[in-house]
């Protein structure tokens, strides 16, 4: 630390010196006394490794402060108590509840990496299960609703699906939390107002009603979206995305629909400049859908009346 | 007077720590530093460049300098500017996020061959754990998503978070900050010659033009 004035440095290594030397001494003198008894009980090697442990933050809080031939020596020194010290924990047992082994490791050559793998687990639950999730994959020319008993939170997955209608909005009140999607093609993806973020990916020539917290599209062409969203919607590598906002005829709460949404301040990622991103536009009013086909079984219903190319 | 007091009245400038959080946009990198910070999570935005927080926590003598960089995918090229004298970095992975789980872990192992984090603590975040579908640590672990148990180049841990619920947020930056402190003591104490200290001081940390 060059802030510190040579003269302060100087009184300052002085006392810390003669601190130090004192203490490691005495823990020095310790162990040998521990090297000698035929026993060593637990309760003592926690406590060398404590006081050790103390010396080696001392001398680490005084790093800077000190010259740095003694602080080279110091280190050294513990380095040497630090073996005693191993050689007397390898004798008796090893401890297992002091977490000073990685400590230890730090002084010896290289960074070792740290093995453990992790620390509590949050959840009371041991694994999430596949129950908790609503998964839709590699499927075509079909119409997906749900009708659950169950209506806990769900987090959503759609893959691969191709001339699909899904429809999450009705007639159940599910919760969902959030929405993962990738490759989608001419799809329909009909949602209510969700917990977090949706986040889609490869679309192309799709629907997508949702209300969320965020929204992020990646690599998609060609999706009309209907959002309620109160952050920055996002867009990367998309092209002729039209946004507007959620259709009140699908949504039945009034609070929600009144609250204000940012549909329209698209951040386009590929496109960051002053000037208006060619990708993405506001869907015009005259384009809006004249209804929806809710109460419609046939998928072909939805894809021709819904999607951007076939309207 | 003990050693503690002398030190503590020595200490003129507390000491500082670069912190670098990385991760997939959505991962939650964010969120978690407005955790940290005691602002709103509920109305975070996804991060159009980064942000910067200085902050103590309660419970470590050092001022951490967290940069929060965007996750998405046009600006991880930009991640670059912001590796010099970078003490630790902070992985940020949505646990809930399956399908891009093999994104995540290459875009982790370019980031660890990096020579200019040779060292940097690795604190891996598996944040979203309140949702339901969020995978627990093992399974992120397991062979098909990240392989974190192959990484030899960086001190690591996970834990597993949730920056809505605020689980595990400071148990887990307790972590990196006492890792980074004994790591630090190390190479300026015993190896004056070590790749840590002569390491350059370009300071070409301006932030990305975007």
């Amino acid at each position: 630390m060059s802030s510190v004035s040579t003269e302060q440095q100087w009184s300052f290594s002085q006392l810390f010196s003669s601190e130090f030397l004192n203490d490691k001494t005495d823990l020095q003198n310790r162990i040998s006394a521990c090297k000698e008894a035929p026993s060593i009980s637990d309760e003592t090697i926690a406590e060398l490794l404590a006081r050790f442990a103390k010396l080696t933050k001392d001398l680490a809080d005084a790093v800077g402060s000190l010259p740095a031939y003694d602080q080279k020596g110091y280190g050294n020194q513990l380095k040497s108590i630090e073996a005693a010290l191993e050689g007397l924990r390898k004798a008796s047992k090893p401890v297992s509840r002091f977490s000073f082994k990685k400590q230890a490791s730090f002084n010896h050559s290289h960074p070792l990496p740290t093995t453990t793998v992790a620390v509590e687990p949050i959840s009371q639950e041991p694994s999430p299960s596949q129950a908790s999730m609503l998964n839709f994959s590699s499927r075509s020319n079909e119409l997906f609703t749900v009708d659950l008993s169950d209506l806990s939170a769900r987090d959503v997955m759609l893959s691969d699906l191709a001339n699909c209608v899904v429809n999450l909005i009705s007639p159940s009140e599910l919760t969902i939390s959030v929405v993962h999607a990738q490759n989608l093609r001419n799809v329909v993806l009909l949602l209510p107002m969700i917990q977090s973020s949706i986040m889609l990916h490869d679309l192309d020539n799709c629907v997508v009603v949702v209300g969320c917290h965020q929204f992020r599209m990646h690599t998609s062409r060609t999706v009309d979206v209907y959002l309620s969203i109160p952050s920055h919607p996002v867009i990367e590598n998309c092209s002729g995305i039209r946004f507007a906002g959620y259709p009140s005829a699908l949504q039945r709460d009034i609070q929600v629909l009144s609250r204000k949404s940012k549909h329209l301040s698209v951040q386009d990622f590929s496109h960051i400049k002053a000037t208006p991103s060619p990708n993405w536009t506001v869907l015009p009013e005259d384009h809006l859908p004249m209804s929806w086909p809710l109460g419609s079984t046939t998928v072909g219903d939805f894809l021709t009346s819904l999607l951007p190319c076939t309207r | 007077m003990g050693l503690l007091t002398i030190i503590r009245k020595n200490r003129l400038k507390a000491q500082e720590m670069r912190i670098l959080f990385l991760g997939l946009d959505n991962a939650g990198k964010t969120t978690i530093l407005k955790y940290i910070s005691h602002e709103d999570t509920s109305t975070t935005s996804p991060t159009l460049g980064f942000n910067i927080k200085t902050l103590a926590l309660p419970s470590s003598p050092y001022t951490l300098n967290i940069w929060d960089v965007g996750g998405q995918r046009t600006l991880r090229p930009y991640w670059r500017n912001y590796f010099e004298q970078t003490d630790a970095i902070v992985w940020v992975v949505d646990s809930a996020d399956r399908m891009r789980m093999q994104d995540c872990k290459q875009e982790l192992r370019g980031l660890l061959s990096e020579d200019r984090l040779a060292g940097a603590s690795l604190l891996v975040f598996a944040n979203k754990q309140d949702l339901p579908g969020a995978l627990n640590i093992p399974e992120i672990i397991a062979a098909s998503s990240l392989r974190l148990n192959s990484i030899k180049s960086h001190h690591w841990k996970i834990f597993a978070c949730s920056a809505m619920t605020g689980a595990n947020v400071f148990e887990g930056l307790d972590w990196v900050v006492g890792d980074v402190a004994g790591r630090l003591y190390y190479y300026s104490s015993t190896s004056l010659n070590s790749s840590f200290v002569s390491r350059p001081h370009d300071i070409n940390t301006n932030p990305a033009s975007v």
